[in-house]
């Protein structure tokens, strides 16, 4: 309890840092304008902020990339209010309910629902994140290599066996990940590996380059291979009012329900935003005086999905931090933010490096401060923004991308990797490869063979230690349980034949092949 | 998706697991060898890739007679269906990206830019000459600025280092 408090305090301390409280504003603000695009990713917007956290310490840097995210979980359901086209993937059911009300000329309502819920979700989830994630990460205690190696390779099994279609190539992409990783160095017994006589690979590649060209680079060349304009239409400012008290009153019960699944669910390894609003949205159906609402413009269905979206972004955050398990890419893109401030991810981090979840609350609670203020107007104004050319948008966040990887080290050779992993990233996202998990590979690698290879010398070169040891046998059960239950799910849905010709030969988006946080 | 793609990305993923195999046993021995060794996590993870990458060759070639045409169910992420896509679009402007980057290098950041982003905005059907200019111009400038004013950035000049003394902000 004691620590619960600490923690709220020192979070809250951090909003007096004037600087600190810049970088929460310009990662806001940078969410807003990536998640206010439609046809946009979490992930992608994300991954251009990266680099810039070189200039960052660890807090301030948690706190930029969870500000980028609180960001685009309120804005990705402007335009899918405005327009009926969803942001991100999570913001579906909000364009079916929101745009539904603004064809009815109730685009206040709509507006600023997304608002409050989102706003409500944020701060309410922040208890929810750090009641959790206290004493998840006092379980630290009890790990030394060994269990260290289960947690990480449970974090990998979690992201290959939550995959998506085709788990045979999400273990190749982990696979490749992790061998990436062992390029340079070795950890233990100081031999150069797999550097193909360059000097610049001694000391192994640059993870923020590969992940950068694995979850953005490819990400924008597989957008640009189609161009087509957002018609947003006139849509008189003046006009939007905000909800009335008989409307907030209706959405106070979704909206907690959204979350508190939102936090629950994001928990889980694997589990997205998506699943999250689809099931709080679900659940508010369930529960509602007025079901048939639901679809043909539900404030409360609104409610329940916004709110599940921002707080899912919370729970996502406990696993990732308390024990180093990201939930999807862009949490994986957190973690390898840490390690460019050289801090390792995994049970230990929260323990060695306490701050970080300090910086973490500030992070979410400054941002859910600012667009509590801000808001309001910038859901009016979205619909310009929303109406911004996506051939512009792409082309400088790719140019971006590349200056932010080079300034991490002032390296071009790191430019050189990043782009041919965005190469092969565009592949593999187009042919059902997870980049998720080899990008997570690519993080947790280095540790994971450190954890097997000190565990083994720690018990005399035996491989029992795996599984006489409790802690780690559960954690690698566990693991085990994952990556067969994602070969049943992928057996059973091979065994299921389409409904109709055309299915399975157009997937809906990018985001839905593999898990995405947000 | 193409079946030939898929096919050949799971081929090249054969490759690279057969590579890494044969590199894992030419990693030179340390002083202080442990049990595992330093390829040994290599060859289990080339042997993960050669099975899985393995199998999907396979499974490809088996049933390749099976499906008339090129086309099968897809498994990765697809295109907008309501939208035309280009391929050559998409790796158009990732060779412009290579392009950009050796620019960067010889011509420098100011001037390799400007026309990378021009170009890019052009292949993706900005026809505006104005617009080209403008946002590419802009871009630069705000950019330059920013990582190099304010995050204190040392960009690549090329040609232009003799320039060095003006361009990175001594003043």
């Amino acid at each position: 309890m004691t620590f619960f408090l600490h923690s709220l305090a020192q979070g809250t301390a951090y909003l007096t840092d004037p600087i600190f409280l810049l970088i929460i504003v310009a990662g806001t603000l940078w969410g807003v304008i990536g998640g206010i695009h439609p046809g946009g990713s979490a992930t992608l917007s994300v991954g251009v902020a990266l680099p810039f956290t070189f200039v960052m310490d660890g807090p301030q840097a948690v706190a930029f990339l969870l500000s980028v995210l609180v960001g685009i979980n309120f804005a990705n359901s402007l335009p899918s209010v405005l327009i009926g086209v969803p942001g991100t993937p999570s913001a579906v059911l909000t364009a079916q309910d929101g745009f539904q009300l603004h064809q009815r000329g109730e685009t206040g309502t709509a507006l600023g629902i997304v608002y409050l819920a989102s706003i409500f979700g944020q701060f309410v989830s922040i208890i929810f994140f750090v009641a959790f994630v206290v004493p998840l990460s006092n379980l630290a205690y009890l790990f030394l290599s060994p269990e260290l190696f289960a947690m990480a390779l449970l974090g990998m099994t979690a992201v290959v066996g939550l995959a998506g279609r085709s788990i045979v190539k999400a273990v190749i992409s982990a696979a490749v990940g992790l061998a990436v990783a062992l390029v340079g160095l070795d950890p233990l017994e100081n031999v150069p590996r797999f550097t193909l006589g360059l000097s610049d690979l001694q000391d192994g590649v640059n993870p923020i380059a590969v992940v950068i060209g694995l979850l953005a680079v490819s990400e924008v060349i597989r957008q640009c291979r189609q161009v087509y304009p957002w018609s947003v239409g006139k849509i008189r400012l003046r006009s939007i009012k905000f909800p009335n008290r008989a409307v907030l009153r209706r959405i106070l019960r979704p909206a907690l329900l959204g979350t508190t699944l939102g936090v629950v669910i994001g928990i889980a390894p694997g589990a997205s935003a998506e699943a999250a609003s689809y099931m709080a949205y679900q659940q508010a159906k369930a529960m509602s005086k007025t079901p048939e609402e639901f679809g043909k413009g539900s404030i409360e269905g609104i409610a329940a999905n916004e709110s599940a979206q921002q707080a899912s972004q919370a729970g996502d955050l406990i696993p990732t931090l308390a024990v180093g398990i990201p939930g999807g890419s862009t949490m994986v893109l957190i973690l390898a933010a840490l390690t460019l401030h050289g801090l390792v991810p995994g049970p230990l981090l929260i323990k060695q490096s306490p701050e970080l979840l300090f910086g973490a609350v500030g992070g979410l609670l400054g941002a859910a401060v600012f667009l509590a203020l801000i808001g309001w107007m910038m859901a009016k104004v979205a619909a310009r923004l929303a109406g911004v050319d996506r051939s512009v948008i792409l082309v400088l966040a790719l140019a971006l991308t590349l200056i932010g990887v080079y300034s991490v080290d002032q390296s071009m050779f790191d430019v050189g990797v990043c782009l041919v992993f965005g190469f092969v990233g565009y592949f593999m996202l187009r042919y059902g490869y997870a980049v998720a998990a080899a990008a997570l590979g690519v993080i947790l690698g280095d540790d994971i063979e450190s954890t097997l290879r000190q565990g083994i010398l720690i018990a005399d070169g035996s491989f029992l230690t795996f599984v006489s040891r409790p802690v780690t046998a559960v954690v690698l059960a566990l693991a085990a349980v994952l990556l067969a239950y994602g070969i049943r799910s992928e057996w059973r849905s091979r065994r299921r034949p389409p409904a109709s010709p055309d299915e399975g030969l157009l997937d809906v988006e990018a985001e839905t092949a593999e898990p995405q946080s947000h | 998706m193409d079946k030939r793609v898929d096919l050949t990305v799971a081929t090249g993923f054969l490759a690279f697991g057969i590579w890494l195999l044969v590199a894992s046993f030419r990693i030179p021995q340390g002083s202080v060898p442990d049990s595992i060794g330093s390829g040994g996590v290599a060859r289990i993870l080339a042997v993960v890739i050669i099975l899985a990458a393995g199998y999907l060759v396979a499974r490809r070639l088996v049933g390749w007679r099976r499906t008339a045409g090129a086309t099968v169910p897809a498994e990765g992420s697809s295109d907008n269906p309501d939208h035309p896509a280009s391929a050559r679009r998409g790796l158009g402007i990732f060779g412009l990206l290579v392009a950009y980057a050796f620019g960067v290098r010889y011509l420098g950041y100011p001037i390799a830019t400007p026309i990378f982003v021009g170009v890019a905005l052009y292949v993706m059907g900005v026809v505006s000459w104005v617009r080209l200019v403008a946002l590419s111009v802009l871009y630069t400038v705000v950019s330059y600025g920013l990582f190099v004013g304010f995050f204190g950035v040392l960009l690549p000049l090329g040609v232009l280092s003799t320039w060095d003394y003006y361009l990175w902000f001594h003043f």
